[in-house]
């Protein structure tokens, strides 16, 4: 009977020890970077932004994007992130929904600007979407949601717009894996404390919006990507203790009511905002 | 693995043919039952019912067999598993991941000789016993 243990632990040592030397190497990070270079990237976001653009739904009111602006410019400057490679788009819809798309660009629905109550709630979710871009989640969920396969064709150029398409709607439909989410979460917590706005208000849009989904689930996209949405409040709270901070005010609350007013007044005179 | 181990007799020719299937049908198993790992437990499992009532070399063979086959399908299920909860759940491609289905693609390889080997052996008479699950063997098959 001792032989027979001694032999398993043996084999069982030599076949953990393999397996534990072999994964020492980084297949992933070589893998990926080889694979899915910057460039491949950028095109992919471009060619995804062109199809956006094109539609009769972007919004293209200076205005409305010089607010946003200013709030991804809040957020970028006190954490050094590279704004200005950020990209802000803003989309008709009656859906409640923001995200990352490649090559930094974010997408914003109308309808989430004009339910938030504060400019404060916005920079939550725009502050959790760079989080993303900043940790390298968007091409990890393109490959997934994807395939590379599929990435090769469309960024080859043989694929129709179809596939494109549907490419995009995956992609803005689909939740990140759930720890890419936790660490969303926690980083933009850290981006709001530093750039002196209370993640407070990120956590009550979250509540909000998780105690009305119900009514009209099919509007709610954002929290429909997002699940468990009441934890999550419980752990923005939770992470918001762990700093100190001077709150200082984001955008004046006319600043803020003028951005819902131009959109308003664009859901009923598409051309108004044509530049 | 050690070769021509004393057996207790001399095993009769039809013995040592039906040992010698009980390695050849764990390896067309192998071979039908990619990628879903049951498949070739299920085949050796049948055989072994087949011939749990042989000779002691027929049923210590397939036993021995039987046995490597449980052990393969443990960790052919863990291999399978895990790609599918990366497929379709939130499971992540990992270095551990690739590390861990290198190492099993090599243990089937490994195991897929082995048992060629042992087949070729048995089929001439010679009683080969396999570390760790030749003497399981010993203890769970009586003469």
């Amino acid at each position: 009977m001792q032989k027979i243990l001694l032999q398993f632990i043996l084999i069982a040592g030599f076949f953990l020890g393999i397996w534990q030397g072999i994964s020492q190497f980084d297949f992933v990070g070589k893998l990926e970077i080889e694979k899915i270079s910057t460039n491949n990237e950028k095109k992919f976001g471009e060619l995804i932004i062109q199809q956006i653009k094109s539609s009769k739904d972007y919004v293209n009111n200076d205005s409305l994007y010089i607010i946003v602006n200013s709030i991804k410019d809040r957020i970028c400057i006190s954490n050094k992130i590279k704004g200005k490679t950020i990209k802000i788009h803003i989309i008709e819809s009656n859906e409640i929904n923001a995200f990352a798309l490649p090559d930094r660009n974010l997408v914003i629905y109308s309808q989430l600007i004009v339910d938030s109550k504060k400019p404060e709630e916005l920079a939550g979710v725009m502050a959790h979407e760079i989080a993303h871009m900043e940790q390298g989640h968007v091409m990890k969920k393109v490959v997934k949601e994807i395939g590379l396969s599929l990435l090769a064709t469309i960024i080859g150029g043989n694929s129709g717009g179809e596939i494109l398409k549907e490419a995009t709607q995956t992609l803005s439909s689909k939740a990140y894996d759930r720890s890419l989410e936790t660490e969303a979460d926690a980083m933009a917590v850290k981006y709001l404390v530093n750039a002196n706005i209370d993640p407070v208000n990120f956590s009550t849009f979250l509540f909000r919006l998780s105690t009305t989904e119900n009514a009209m689930p099919s509007a709610f996209n954002w929290i429909n990507t997002h699940p468990e949405s009441k934890e999550r409040v419980a752990e923005v709270l939770k992470l918001k203790k762990k700093y100190t901070f001077n709150v200082k005010p984001l955008l004046s609350a006319s600043i803020w009511n003028r951005a819902k007013e131009l959109l308003e007044t664009k859901k009923g005179e598409d051309n108004t905002f044509q530049q | 693995m050690n070769g021509n181990i004393n057996f207790p007799y001399k095993p009769h020719e039809s013995e040592a043919e039906s040992a010698s299937n009980s390695y050849l049908m764990s390896l067309v198993t192998v071979i039908a039952g990619l990628p879903l790992p049951i498949i070739n437990l299920l085949g050796t499992v049948i055989f072994y019912f087949g011939n749990r009532k042989g000779t002691y070399f027929e049923r210590w063979h397939c036993t021995q067999a039987l046995l490597n086959q449980i052990a393969l399908f443990i960790t052919n299920t863990i291999g399978f598993s895990w790609s599918l909860s990366i497929l379709f759940s939130d499971n992540q491609l990992s270095n551990q991941y690739i590390g861990y289905m290198v190492v099993i693609v090599g243990v089937n390889i490994i195991e897929f000789i082995t048992n060629i080997y042992t087949a070729i052996q048995t089929r001439k008479g010679i009683h080969v016993e396999w570390i760790f699950f030749g003497s399981l063997t010993n203890l769970i098959c009586k003469e």
